[in-house]
């Protein structure tokens, strides 16, 4: 008896044991890879933004805070952070506004189109940003196709400036974005089902009513997943504010790569990296608060 | 019938790209207050039928009317009819009380009402305690006695189940059965019911409607469906069965006799049926085994199959060829295999099925 209750739990830890290794090794190779490939680099930046920069861009190795005292006490720093989160607000809004209806129907269409429909949605992703920034330059220059349009017929006497400034830069990535949003609010919207719009109808809700009570407060986790996934990407883009704002935007992003590449001035630019993956965190965890809250959980 | 409520006529429904109607030419009359069950296999289209009721899917042809209002073009919310579902749809972001007042809240009912009419729908399904639970901590029975209260507090003229207790356990199933036939006759109201559970339909029903692709089979009384099938399908469909086609041979007295392979003749009481090729029926239980009296039907048999269930003992004898189940219910030690019986029943045990 004694004997067997005992083989019993030795047999099932050594199992659990066994299991607990297997488990190991097959997150190995993922965790070296984020390892390798994301960590050490932070921990690179880190140590590079403790450093100091002497006359003209000369590196000291030094453990001193001066470059974030530098960035955090710089007014134009400041200005341009702002203008970071107000592009990232404006962005993800109208990313999120326009993607919003696209995801919803793929969701919940049953048509035999849906993946042929699905894969012209993301399709955009197959060109890099680059190329679809350049595809936005020559449609929306002064010589552009949109302004040729606008001028032929008689809308607009003067070419409208869509390029090298703001608004062409919150088009471009409103549409780069799109795809992003558009994935990651399909994977949001596990809750929105068919059977809970029709006990609605069934209980007097009309089309609107339906919407406005059921559908749209349970894709709410969507819409929250999209808008931190287009918020973060767009905060650090760098090419298409870069290009599309033809040196007149400025971000956050855009001033690491002029510290990093014309200043030379490593750690502030490490310093200023170190602040914007700080800012993710801070709305990593404004998204988790929120996520919860449309969860009702 | 002179006082029908709910009328389907003629409803028929082909889905896109379908060759075959999924429901075709339903003509179905539901009195007032009424308890009737759709019943058939699966893809029957008994789920078609009850969302084209509730006007969830819209017929090709036909009508449905209640009492003398023309439903049959009127979108889904303007219905007034109370339908509760197989996956319970109750709205995860709302507590249960606000899913109970959510049909009341879109009737722009006054506040003070709402809450006395949820409380009252809320006891009447024993649940006052749980208006402040979000949904997901409910379990399969609360949420499914939720979704009936959130369906019968807005006092729809018709209620609408599509297999409701499918998702629960046994005991469970049975005790919500009693429950909402509890309810249903406390209220009053109108209700169709699906499922493909016949125990289910047999118990709860006033009327079964036995569907078989896409089409009514029988309409009527459980007992009647049961002891009367109006065809082979619906005999083999309700009910465990033995059916013997054979050739009518001869009639004296209001005595069908029967001639079958294998079993020579028997002898139904029967009125006239005019036909020569029939299918009779007869109910395992009314098949005696070991018969101590005299059966105007008798035979000899070997068992060949033999499975306790506790409360009865089915067997399965083959009578040259034959097999004829047979229902022991005061049986003790189960039969062996290979053993020799004798069975029979009576003349008047026995169903000569009309088509
Ligand atoms: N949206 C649809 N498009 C095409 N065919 C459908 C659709 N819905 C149902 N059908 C078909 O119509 C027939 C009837 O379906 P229905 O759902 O009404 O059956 P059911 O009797 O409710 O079956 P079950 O007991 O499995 O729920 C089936 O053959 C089914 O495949
Ligand atoms: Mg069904």
């Amino acid at each position: 008896m004694d004997g067997v209750t005992r083989m019993r739990t030795s047999s099932r830890s050594s199992g659990g044991r066994t299991s607990r290794a297997a488990r190991a090794a097959l997150l190995a190779p993922g965790l070296v890879a984020i390892g390798v490939s994301f960590l050490v680099p932070l921990a690179w930046l880190a140590r590079m933004s403790l450093n100091r920069t002497v006359g003209s861009a000369e590196l000291q190795s030094a453990v001193s805070p001066q470059s974030y005292v530098d960035v955090l006490t710089d007014e134009f720093v400041w200005k341009i952070a702002w203008q970071t989160l107000q592009l990232g607000v404006l962005v993800t809004v109208l990313a999120i506004a326009v993607s919003y209806p696209i995801a919803l129907f793929l969701a919940r269409t049953r048509s035999r189109l849906r993946g042929l429909l699905m894969a012209l949605a993301i399709a955009p992703l197959l060109t890099s940003s680059v190329v679809r920034t350049f595809g936005w330059l020559t449609l929306l220059s002064d010589d552009g196709v949109v302004n040729s349009v606008l001028s032929g017929l008689g809308v607009t006497s003067e070419p409208l400036t869509l390029t090298n400034n703001r608004t062409g830069v919150v088009i471009a990535l409103v549409e780069i974005m799109m795809p992003y949003a558009i994935i990651a609010m399909i994977a949001g919207f596990g809750r929105v089902s068919k059977d809970l719009e029709d006990a609605a109808g069934s209980l007097g809700a009309g089309r609107l009513r339906c919407f406005l009570r059921i559908t749209f407060p349970l894709s709410l986790p969507g819409v929250l997943t999209g808008a931190l996934m287009v918020f973060v990407l767009t905060i650090s883009a760098f090419v298409t504010p870069r290009l599309m704002g033809g040196g007149r935007v400025f971000v956050i992003a855009t001033e690491i790569f002029d510290q990093a590449t014309t200043t030379l001035d490593w750690p502030r630019a490490s310093a200023l990296s170190i602040l914007l993956l700080f800012l993710f965190g801070v709305f990593l965890v404004l998204y988790q608060r929120l996520f919860r809250l449309v969860e009702g959980r | 019938m002179e006082d029908a409520y709910l009328v389907l006529s003629k409803l028929t429904k082909t889905y896109p790209n379908q060759p075959r109607p999924a429901v075709r030419d339903v003509d179905i009359d539901v009195a007032r207050g009424e308890f009737i069950s759709l019943l058939g296999p699966s893809g029957c289209g008994k789920t078609t039928t009850l969302r084209m009721i509730a006007g969830l899917i819209v017929p090709t042809s036909g009508g449905i009317r209640v009492g003398r209002v023309d439903m049959t073009n009127r979108p889904v919310h303007k219905r007034d009819m109370g339908m509760v579902f197989q996956s319970y749809a109750l709205f995860p972001h709302m507590s249960v009380g606000e899913n109970v007042d959510f049909g009341l809240q879109m009737r722009r009912i006054p506040k003070s009402e709402r809450r006395r009419r949820v409380a009252e729908a809320l006891d009447m399904v024993h649940l006052t305690h749980l208006a402040n639970r979000r949904v997901s901590q409910l379990s399969g029975g609360q949420a499914q006695r939720i979704a009936l209260a959130r369906a019968l507090v807005i006092e729809p003229t018709v209620l609408l189940l599509d297999e409701p207790l499918s998702n629960l356990d046994a005991k469970l199933r049975e005790e919500l059965r009693v429950e909402i036939r509890r309810i249903q006759q406390e209220t009053g109201i109108t209700t169709v019911f699906v499922t493909h559970d016949q125990d289910e339909a047999l118990a709860m029903s006033d009327r079964l409607v036995v569907m078989s692709e896409g089409r009514v089979e029988q309409v009527g009384e459980p007992w009647a469906v049961y002891e009367t099938p109006r065809n082979r399908f619906v005999a083999d469909f309700i009910g465990r069965t033995n059916l013997f086609d054979g050739l009518a041979v001869g009639r004296d007295d209001g005595l069908l006799r029967v001639a079958v392979e294998g079993l020579g003749t028997l002898s139904v009481r029967t009125p006239e049926t005019g036909r020569t090729s029939v299918t009779v029926m007869v109910r395992p239980h009314r098949v005696q085994l070991e018969p101590v009296e005299q059966l105007a039907n008798e035979l000899k048999g070997r068992v060949v199959q033999s499975s306790y269930l506790g409360d009865v003992e089915s067997v399965v004898v083959e009578v040259d060829g034959v097999r004829i189940t047979a229902e022991r219910t005061h049986s003790g030690r189960p039969l062996a295999l290979g053993a020799e019986v004798r069975l029979g029943w009576g003349d008047t045990d026995a169903y000569v099925i009309p088509q």
